[in-house]
């Protein structure tokens, strides 16, 4: 299917494109090609790069755009000694054109995304993000690129806000940056389609949000959109307004060809291309992705663990130990399926260790619990499988088992054996895989705190250089006759 | 924050994916995940990859593959 597809392309490419991409006359093409989401997966630029080059021999109009969220997603990038540098480097490489800024483009907090900024090679725009001068981070609402014909494309970019009015990104990589609704923001630059030939809005908004805008702001010819990592197939117009987005990890692209005669926008089309299934590389690229994935960073020694930390009780100890390291966080629980790895031998603890002993990417979710919603989750949790499934850090517990091993009651109690205040609301750390796969009562919802269970342990251990878990046990049962 | 997986209201803490979602239904469902997890779709038809970003009031849909494995 996919070589056939390449084979018609090609087909298309050397019959169709050259020829209708003369500079001087009344009837230009362009070509946009669109990734999202990337989250710093870097093995596919090789593909990608070629791919880019391809269009580029055959079109004298391409242009390469970022939807938001080059960062996040890849340790190689992520604990990279520069986080996010291999990102910029590699987009430089390719010549991306323009991009917006995504929520996880602050991940790394402000001055890195300074410094990243500084270093792209292409401009990153948003018309509902600014700064005080103090903290710097002023990106322009929109950007118009002139083609050597005197086709001018306007870009407009925006950020998803949640119900806070932020970003989804750790609220402490915010401080000092205003965040405003993107839709109305974008509306107030409806007089840019005068000044352009061809009007994208390059969103981070979802898809939704971006028919929403699609169907409010029909003075776009397209919307390049991310965040939900929506693969559209079959790309539709709302409101006359194309709305294209490319799934995420540069597993494809999104291809939108526009044809303009006199200047006008006479059609536009977009398809889902795969960067996966192309069947080239491109070489240079090729060879930095392997420097980049050699990441010394990541055998990288954070801190010693000063005898064999082993078995759940120890491992769960450190692994919870790191999410009460948060200073959100009061008590935290691990489920012992999320722990990886049997033992961290007596020495250097890498940060690829922790990696292996932690490798979901799962983020911390704070949730204010009473006690009884804890019970709760310690009940149902044991129940799961009649075995200790949750291991904590700044509580401990006994779980009372009937003849059957059935859970029937709980006790906490303060890790200095002290009773637990019945009234008390504890700030309580879960992963994300708990909060949304266990089955306990809680009123509050949750929050993400955008940090993984694996980064926050990095940081932990850290912090404390030596680590020690022998004998550390938090969890109890106890089987009573009936 | 809510949203809807098959028209039904799912809480999900803010900052969910669509597999936190579909996680999310399941449970309240009182079902297992299947695996291989769901194909989830957004209310226009378009396929949304599990780690897709949600906002509030999001629509999801699933098509369950027909043969799952599922996890007992």
């Amino acid at each position: 299917m996919n070589k056939i597809f390449f084979l018609v392309t090609a087909l298309f490419i050397l019959t169709a494109g050259k020829a209708q991409t003369n500079i001087g006359t009344d009837t230009t093409t362009v070509i946009i090609l669109s990734a999202n989401d990337m989250h710093a997966k870097i093995d596919n630029f090789p593909k990608f790069k070629a791919l880019v080059d391809n269009y580029r021999q055959h079109y004298e109009n391409v242009l390469v755009v970022s939807a938001g969220d080059m960062f996040t997603g890849n340790p190689i990038v992520d604990q990279y000694p520069d986080k996010g540098f291999p990102m910029i480097e590699l987009m430089n490489r390719v010549g991306f054109t323009i991009g917006t800024i995504g929520n996880h483009e602050f991940d790394y907090g402000q001055e890195t995304l300074k410094k990243r900024i500084a270093q792209a090679q292409f401009p990153l725009i948003s018309a509902n993000i600014a700064s005080p001068d103090s903290i710097g981070i002023n990106p322009d609402a929109y950007r118009i690129v002139s083609l050597n014909n005197g086709i001018k494309i306007g870009f407009v970019g925006a950020i998803q806000l949640n119900s806070e009015g932020l970003p989804d990104s750790h609220p402490s990589k915010l401080g000092g940056i205003q965040f405003t609704d993107g839709i109305t923001r974008i509306k107030e630059y409806r007089s840019l389609r005068d000044s352009c030939n061809i009007f994208v809005g390059l969103t981070h908004l979802g898809f939704e949000d971006d028919v929403e805008l699609a169907n409010q702001f029909g003075e776009f010819d397209v919307i390049l959109g991310g965040h939900s990592h929506t693969l559209v197939t079959n790309p539709v117009e709302y409101n006359s307004v194309l709305v294209m987005q490319a799934g995420s990890s540069l597993k494809n692209l999104g291809l939108i060809t526009i044809k303009l005669v006199g200047g006008k926008v006479v059609s536009k089309k977009a398809e889902l291309i795969s960067v996966l299934d192309y069947p080239e590389v491109d070489s240079t690229l090729l060879s930095i992705v392997h420097r980049f994935n050699d990441n010394k960073e990541l055998n990288k020694v954070i801190g010693t663990a000063q005898n064999d930390i082993t078995g759940n009780d120890e491992l769960g100890s450190l692994m919870t130990d790191g999410m009460c390291s948060l200073d959100e966080i009061e008590i935290a629980f691990q489920n012992v399926g999320g722990i990886r790895v049997d033992i961290l031998p007596k020495g250097n603890i890498t940060i690829k260790d922790v990696y292996k002993l932690d490798p979901f990417g799962n983020e911390i979710i704070l949730l204010k619990m009473n006690v009884s919603e804890i019970k709760s989750l310690i009940l149902n949790a044991f129940n799961r499988e009649k075995a200790i499934d949750l291991v904590a850090s700044g509580i401990a517990y006994t779980v009372i088992a009937n003849s059957k091993g059935i859970g029937t009651e709980v006790k906490l109690f303060m890790p200095d054996g002290s009773d637990v205040d019945a009234s008390k609301v504890f700030a309580t750390g879960l992963s994300s895989y708990i909060v949304s796969s266990y089955d306990f009562k809680h009123e509050d919802p949750g929050q993400s705190l955008y940090t993984t269970t694996a980064q926050a342990l990095i940081n932990f251990i850290s912090a404390k250089k030596e680590v020690n878990y022998t004998g550390i046990k938090r969890v109890f049962v106890s089987q009573q006759a009936d | 924050m809510v949203v809807y997986v098959n028209n039904i209201e799912v809480k999900v803490f803010a900052g969910a994916t669509a597999v936190n979602a579909i996680q999310s239904y399941y449970r309240s469902i009182q079902s297992k995940i299947p695996c291989p997890l769901p194909l989830i779709y957004d209310k226009y038809g378009n396929e949304i990859e599990p780690d897709g970003e949600l906002t509030a009031k999001n629509h999801l849909f699933i098509i369950e593959s027909t043969n799952f494995i599922n996890h007992e």
